[in-house]
Order: structure tokens, then sequence, then C-alpha cells
């Protein structure tokens, strides 16, 4: 579980980059995220008790900052990063981000329990 | 069981959200008001809004006293409330260039609107499923 809470934290921050970098075009680097259930597999990982539970709490968090995230990309959709305007590629945006947050907190949750 | 009372009590507010957006776009794409009467009616609908649906979501998850078995529900709809939230995106953004209304106003422009209205739907919803189930 360590490997994909670190897998999506940093693909996540790297598309979120990219995204802001090349505009509608880096959002191509989601694509990633399709290599995370190959790995998974490939590498037999399965969550016992402890980390089924703190998935899910990781996952509620989670719900609540996307929440505010979703709120601040929509507030700042007429901005220009870099010559590409955010309104364009909100949805690409939203989801790496909240695969980052997801990433995060699920590292955070870990180290702390 | 007093978390299926309050996740019914989420459902209604969450449907009760979703008409003020609705009737802000309905009057403004009507015309019925000039821009600075728009502006002031488009921040009251967004902070009313904001500030019951942050409410509900704060009180059912921090505030409310829930024994485990309670908990591990609300976390788990939590999480396919998220997925859910995804996939209703995906769907907006495929419909971003529709327009539906009089007045020019294409989805794209107030999809955010909606956002807490249909997080507090998808979040009741998804609770009240797995509640059924467990």
């Amino acid at each position: 579980m360590k490997f994909r809470y670190y897998f999506e934290a940093i693909v996540g921050t790297s598309c979120f980059i990219l995204i802001l970098i090349f505009g509608a075009v880096g959002g191509a680097s989601l694509s990633f995220f399709a290599f995370l259930p190959v790995i998974m597999w490939k590498k037999k990982v399965m969550p016992d008790e402890r980390e089924l539970q703190l998935f899910y709490k990781t996952g509620n968090l989670t719900f609540g900052l996307q929440f505010v995230v979703l709120t601040i990309i929509y507030l700042l959709g007429s901005c220009n990063v870099n010559g590409h305007l955010i309104a364009s590629s909100w949805l690409t945006l939203a989801i790496s981000t909240v695969m980052m947050i997801h990433g995060i907190t699920g590292i955070i949750f870990l180290k702390v329990s | 069981m007093n978390l299926t009372k309050q996740l019914k009590k989420e459902l209604i507010v969450g449907l009760l959200l979703f008409m003020i957006p609705v009737l802000y776009i309905v009057t403004y794409s009507n015309a019925m008001l000039t821009d600075a009467k728009a502006t002031i009616a488009s921040i009251i609908s967004n902070l009313v809004v904001l500030v019951i649906g942050f409410g509900r979501i704060y009180g059912i998850n921090f505030k409310m006293k829930l024994d485990e078995r309670e908990k591990t529900i609300v976390n788990k709809a939590s999480g396919s409330a998220a997925f859910l939230l995804i996939l209703i995106m995906f769907f907006i953004y495929g419909l971003r260039d529709v327009i539906i209304f009089n007045n020019h106003i294409s989805i794209n422009e107030f999809w955010g609107f909606f956002l807490v209205p249909v997080f507090l739907i998808s979040h009741s919803l998804s609770g009240l499923i797995l509640s059924s189930f467990e």
C-alpha cells in the first residue's frame, strides 16, 4: 500500500505541474495511472485489515479536500497560467490534484498510525 | 439508526441546495437580472450553498458521535462518493459546450455552482446504499 500512495503522490504532482506548463496537452500524463493496477497485480499487493481501514479513512479525507480543490479550480477558472487557461483543462487538473491528495494523505496516515 | 437519519437529512439538504443555482441560472438566463444584481445574486447563492454544504460535510464527518461500524460506513461512503463525483465530472466535461438556456450560457460556465449539491447527494446516496447492505 505504501508503494500505491507514493505512486499516486509522485504521478499526481508531476501531472499537475505538466498541466500547468503545457496546458491541456499535459493531461496526457494522466495515462501513467494506468500502470498502477498492473504493477499492483505483478507485485501481488494484498492490503491487510489495518491498511484497508486506513485506505477508507484516506478516501474520506480526500473526499473533503476534493470539495475544496474543485471550488478553488472553479474560482480560478479565468486565470492564465503560462499562457493556458485553467478553465480549458479543469477536469485533468482536478483529477491529478485528487490523486496527489489521496497519495499524500495516505502516506501521512501510514506514518502517523 | 442515527447515521441513516443524518444521511437522509443530507440527501434532502443536497436536493434543496440543488434548486438554488438552478433558480439563479433560470432567472439570469431569462434576462430578469441586471449585471450588478446578477453578481450579488451569484455571490449570495454561492455563499449559501458553500456554508450549508460545508456545514453538513463537517457535521457528519467530525461532529457526530458514531460507533466503529458507522465510522467505517461513512469512510467507505466517502471513497465511493469521490469516485462517483469523478464520473459525474467526466459527464459534465463531455457536455461542456452544450447550451441549455436562452442567454447563450454553456455548461462550462456554471458547473461549479452544482459542486456542493452534487457532493452532498452522491455522499448521502452512497452512504444509504452501503448502510442498507451492512
